[in-house]
C-alpha cells in the first residue's frame, strides 16, 4: 500500500528527537489555549506563527497541527468543571459534562473525554491517512442542496433536545433563530437587526453568548441558592476520580458514531467542529439506550460530543491537504502557514511535497498519544478544582469568563453581550426553559438560512432540486422521520412534565 | 482569624494547591496573550517607540492578515525593522470594526493597518459604518492584485468571449461562485455583464474555502478571484484561466487576455493592497512608514513574494495614494450606486 509506505517515512520525520519535541510543545500549548475561553486556535497558530517560521517546515506544521487539536481535548475540561465552554465546540459537552461534574463524577467525564479524544482523534487521523482521496472528491460534491439538507436534518433534532416541555423546548429554539438573523447578510450585503452598532455587523459573538448563558447564569442561579452548602460533591477516593468499567462500556457506541460524525462533517468545508460535536449529540441521544439520562448527567452524552469534535480535526486536514483549500478559519491559517514556508497548498502537495504532508499527519497519531498521556493524569488535577468553596470558585468563574470573552476580539461591547446573556440564562433556568435548543438553533440558524439561499439561486427557486439530488433526498427524509417520531411521543411527554428539574 | 482559615487550609490538599497553580498559570498565559494592544504610542519623533500594532480587517488567516504577517516576516528579515510588529486582527462587518478602530487610534504613531477596497465599499454599503478612508492617513500604495477569471478544466468556455456569449444565448443561466457582493470579484464581474447587456448569477459564500468547492463541484460555472487562489488547481489540471479582468495581464497566467484584449472598453475596480494610518498621524512617522515600506519593495524577498503571490509591485507614495484613494471612493460610489448597494445617508 502506497499511504502505508509514505506513512512509515513520515514517521520516520516525525520521531526524530527535535520534531517529537514540537508536537510536545504544540499540543502542550494548545491544550492550555483549549482549557481557556477566549483565544481559540486560529489566533493561538496566529501568535506562534513568526516562532514556527523560524523552524524547517515539518517542524513547525507539527507545532501549529499539535496546537489546533490539542486545543480540541483542553476546551472539554472548563466545559465539564465550571459549566464555561472553553471553545465553541465544547458546548454540546457541558450539557451532560457539567451535570456529572455536580454529581461528584467530574473525573469520570473528564476521563471519558480525555479517551473518547484519543480514540476518535486517532481515528479521525487512519481516516485522513487512507482515505483522503475519496473523501475530498465526496467533499466538492456536497453542494449548497445537500448542505441544507444536512443542517436540516440538524435543526429538527433539536426535537432531541427539549428537556421535558416540547413547548418550551421550542421556544427556546425559536429565540435562538431569532438572535441568529442579527447581523450582516451575505447574499445581499444588507445588513438586519444590528441597532446601527457596528459590532453587530457580523451577529451576536458567540462565544459571549454560550458563555453568558452557561457559565453566568448558572453562577446567577447558585449564588442565589446558596446556603453556604457545598454545590459540587466533591469525590473523595481516587477511584472515583476516573471513569468506570460501565462507563466506558455506556461510551463505546458513542465514540464509534462520533468518530464517524466528525470525520465525516470536519471534511465539508463551511460546517466545523460546532456542528459535528451537536450532530453527534443529538444522535446519541435518539439512540443511546439511557436516553432519560441525558441532560441530567449521561456519560456517552460527553463522549459523543467529545469524540466528533476530535476526530474532525482528521477530516478538516483532508480539503486542507489534498485540495488546497481551508475549510475553517483554522485550516486557513494553516494554508498560510504552509505558503509562508514557500509550500504550494493545492492539489499536488501529497505528490511535491510529500516530505512535508506525510510527518504532519504522523505526528498527529503521536499527538494524539501525547495528549492522552498529558491528560489523563490531569484528570485528578482539575477535578479536585471543584474542592474550592464557592466564595471562591464563582468569582473565579466570572473573572475567567469575562476575560476569555474579552479576549475573543479584544471588544468591551462582547463583554456587555456575555452580561446580558448571562441574565438571560438565569431567567430561562429559572423558568425551566431549556438552554441547548437556544444555543443548537443559533448556530445552526445562519448555516440554514445561507444554505437554503443559495440553493435557492442555483435552482432558480424550485424546490424540486433537494428530491433530485440523492444525498439531500436522504437527509430530508431522515429530518422527517425524526420530526414526525415527537408526535407519537407526546402523551408520555405530557405526563413527564414538570417533574424534574434540569438546569 | 487564624483558626478559621485553618480550617480551609486543612481543606487544600497538595493537588489541590498543584490546580490553583496551575489555574493561575493559565490565567497569566491567558493575560499575557492578550497583553500585546497599543505596542507603540510614542508621540512625535521618528522610529517608533516599541512594537507597531499592524491592524488588519481579517480574522487570522484572512487575506490581509496573511499579508501583513508576510510583510512583517520580511522586514525582519531584511533588517528593516528592529522586533516584531504583532498583527492585530479587528475582524467584523467587512471592515467596518477595523475602520472604527483605526478612528479611534487618532494621532497614535505606533497603529497602522493594512487596506484594501473593501475599506471604500464597506462605509459606502454599510449605514452603520460612519467613518470613512478618506479621515484615515494615506501611507503607502505597495501592490495590485489582478483578478482572473477561473472555470473548470473540462468547461467549453475558453475565453471572456465564450462566457459572454454563453450568457447571451442563456439568459440567467450561469453561475459565479465568490464572497460578499461589494467585493471587488463581484463588482468586476457586474461591471463586464453591465456593459454587454448580459446576466448570470451570482452565488455568496462566507468562506473561501466554499467558493473553490463549488467550482470544482459543479454547482458554479466560474469564479473571479486573485491569480494565486488558483495557481495550484490550474497545475493539477483542475480549473482553466480563461481571462484577466484588469487592464493589464496577470504575470502568472500571461495567455488569460485582459478587459481591452477581450473586446471590453471598460473600467472595473483594481484591488488594491495599501497602508493607511489613523486620522492626524503626524508627517514625521508618514514619512517613516512610507520609506520602511517603499524599502521592503526594493528587496528580492519581496520580489519573490510577489512572484509567488500573484501581486504586481505598485508603489504610490502618500500624496499619490491619497489622490488615487478619492478617485477609487468616486468610482466605487458610482458603481454601488448603478448597482443599488449604496446605502442611504
Amino acid at each position: 500500500m502506497d499511504a502505508l509506505q509514505a506513512l512509515a517515512d513520515g514517521f520516520a520525520t516525525a520521531l526524530t528527537p527535535a520534531n517529537l519535541l514540537w508536537v510536545f510543545v504544540g499540543v502542550a500549548a494548545g491544550t492550555v489555549v483549549g482549557i481557556l475561553p477566549g483565544l481559540g486556535p486560529p489566533a493561538t497558530i496566529a501568535l506562534l506563527l513568526p516562532l514556527s517560521i523560524e523552524l524547517e517546515p515539518a517542524s513547525g506544521l507539527i507545532m501549529l497541527a499539535g496546537i489546533y487539536y490539542g486545543a480540541k481535548y483542553g476546551g472539554s475540561t472548563t466545559a465539564i468543571l465550571l459549566n464555561i465552554p472553553g471553545e465553541s465546540a465544547s458546548v454540546a459537552t457541558l450539557l451532560d459534562g457539567h451535570a456529572l461534574a455536580k454529581q461528584g463524577r467530574a473525573g469520570a467525564a473528564l476521563g471519558i473525554a480525555a479517551i473518547g479524544s484519543f480514540v476518535a482523534g486517532t481515528i479521525g487521523v487512519v481516516g485522513l491517512t487512507f482515505l483522503a482521496p475519496v473523501v475530498a472528491d465526496l467533499a466538492v460534491e456536497f453542494g449548497p442542496p445537500e448542505f441544507f439538507a444536512l443542517i436540516t436534518l440538524g435543526l429538527a433534532s433539536v426535537m432531541l433536545l427539549t428537556g421535558d416541555s416540547l413547548l418550551k423546548g421550542f421556544i427556546s429554539a425559536a429565540l435562538g433563530l431569532l438572535l441568529a438573523t442579527i447581523g450582516g447578510d451575505i447574499i445581499s450585503g444588507a445588513s438586519r437587526f444590528t441597532g446601527g452598532r457596528p459590532e453587530l455587523l457580523d451577529g451576536i459573538e458567540f462565544i459571549a453568548l454560550s458563555v453568558g448563558i452557561f457559565a453566568l447564569g448558572e453562577v446567577l442561579l447558585n449564588v442565589e441558592q446558596a446556603t453556604g452548602v457545598q454545590i459540587f460533591k466533591a469525590p473523595s477516593k481516587l477511584r472515583e476520580l476516573l471513569p468506570t468499567r460501565q462507563d466506558l462500556r455506556d461510551s463505546r457506541f458513542a465514540i464509534a458514531q462520533g468518530s464517524v460524525i466528525g470525520f465525516l462533517v470536519g471534511a465539508l468545508p463551511g460546517a466545523g467542529s460546532t456542528v459535528a460535536s451537536f450532530l453527534s449529540y443529538t444522535v446519541q441521544k435518539r439512540f443511546s439506550p439511557n436516553r432519560e439520562r441525558f441532560g441530567k448527567g449521561a456519560i456517552d452524552g460527553v463522549a459523543a460530543p467529545e469524540s466528533a469534535n476530535n476526530s474532525e480535526t482528521g477530516g478538516s486536514m483532508i480539503p486542507l491537504l489534498s485540495l488546497g483549500i481551508p475549510g475553517s478559519a483554522t485550516t486557513a491559517i494553516m494554508l498560510g502557514a504552509l505558503v509562508l514556508y514557500g509550500l504550494q497548498p493545492g492539489p499536488l502537495l501529497f505528490t511535491e511535497s510529500p516530505d512535508v504532508v506525510w510527518p504532519i499527519i504522523a505526528s498527529m497519531y503521536i499527538g494524539n498519544v501525547a495528549l492522552l498521556i498529558l491528560n489523563l493524569p490531569l484528570v485528578p488535577v482539575f477535578a479536585s478544582v471543584l474542592r474550592f468553596p464557592y466564595w471562591f470558585l464563582y468569582p473565579a468563574i466570572v473573572v475567567v469568563s469575562v476575560v476569555g470573552v474579552y479576549s475573543v476580539n479584544g471588544s468591551m461591547f462582547d463583554v456587555w453581550t456575555l452580561f446580558v446573556f448571562g441574565l438571560l440564562g438565569y431567567a430561562m433556568r429559572k423558568l425551566d426553559v431549556p438552554a441547548a435548543p437556544l444555543v443548537l438553533a443559533f448556530v445552526l440558524g445562519p448555516l440554514f438560512e445561507r444554505a437554503l439561499r443559495q440553493t435557492m439561486v442555483l435552482s432558480e427557486g424550485g424546490l424540486g432540486i433537494f428530491l433530485e439530488r440523492p444525498l439531500s433526498l436522504v437527509f430530508l427524509a431522515l429530518a422527517a422521520v425524526l420530526l414526525a417520531s415527537p408526535l407519537f411521543a407526546v402523551g408520555r411527554r405530557v405526563r413527564h412534565a414538570g417533574i424534574e428539574d434540569e438546569t | 482569624m487564624r483558626h478559621q482559615d485553618r480550617g480551609e487550609e486543612q481543606d487544600m490538599s497538595g493537588r489541590t494547591w498543584v490546580a490553583a497553580i496551575l489555574v493561575l498559570a493559565l490565567a497569566l498565559a491567558g493575560c499575557g496573550a492578550d497583553e500585546r494592544e497599543d505596542g507603540g504610542g510614542a508621540e512625535g519623533g521618528f522610529k517608533p517607540r516599541g512594537p507597531v500594532n499592524f491592524v488588519v480587517h481579517t480574522g487570522p488567516g484572512g487575506g490581509s492578515d496573511e499579508f501583513a504577517r508576510a510583510l512583517v516576516e520580511l522586514m525582519k528579515k531584511e533588517k528593516l525593522i528592529e522586533g516584531n510588529w504583532p498583527v492585530r486582527n479587528v475582524s467584523g462587518g467587512s471592515g467596518a470594526l477595523a475602520l472604527g478602530y483605526m478612528a479611534g487610534q487618532q494621532g497614535r504613531d505606533g497603529t497602522i493597518a493594512a487596506m484594501t477596497p473593501t475599506w471604500l465599499a464597506t462605509p459606502l454599503s454599510t449605514e452603520e459604518v460612519s467613518v470613512r478612508v478618506k479621515d484615515l492617513t494615506p501611507i503607502v500604495q505597495l501592490a495590485t492584485e489582478p483578478q482572473v477569471m477561473a472555470v473548470r478544466a473540462d468547461s467549453p468556455y475558453r475565453s471572456l468571449e465564450d462566457v459572454v456569449d454563453a450568457a447571451r444565448a442563456n439568459p440567467n443561466q450561469l453561475v459565479q461562485s465568490g464572497g460578499s457582493p461589494t467585493a471587488t470579484d463581484a463588482l468586476a464581474a457586474e461591471v463586464v455583464k453591465a456593459d454587454a447587456g448580459v446576466k448570470w448569477r451570482f452565488l455568496s459564500f462566507e468562506g473561501g474555502g466554499e467558493r473553490i468547492a463549488a467550482l470544482l463541484g459543479g454547482d458554479a460555472d466560474m469564479m473571479v478571484s486573485a491569480a494565486s487562489d488558483f495557481t495550484e488547481q490550474v497545475k493539477a489540471g483542475k480549473l482553466r484561466v480563461i481571462a484577466t479582468l484588469g487592464t493589464e495581464a496577470s504575470p502568472q497566467f500571461p495567455d488569460a487576455a485582459p478587459l481591452a484584449e477581450s473586446g471590453f472598453d471598460v473600467e472595473v475596480p483594481v484591488q488594491f493592497r495599501g497602508i493607511v494610518g489613523p486620522p492626524r498621524l503626524s508627517r514625521e512617522a508618514v514619512a517613516y512608514y512610507e520609506k520602511v515600506f517603499t524599502d521592503l519593495t526594493r528587496t528580492a524577498g519581496w520580489k519573490r513574494y510577489v512572484e509567488e503571490g500573484g501581486l504586481v509591485t505598485a508603489v504610490e507614495p502618500s500624496a499619490e495614494f491619497a489622490t488615487s484613494l478619492a478617485e477609487e471612493e468616486k468610482s466605487m460610489r458610482e458603481l454601488l450606486d448603478k448597482l443599488g448597494l449604496l446605502a442611504e445617508e
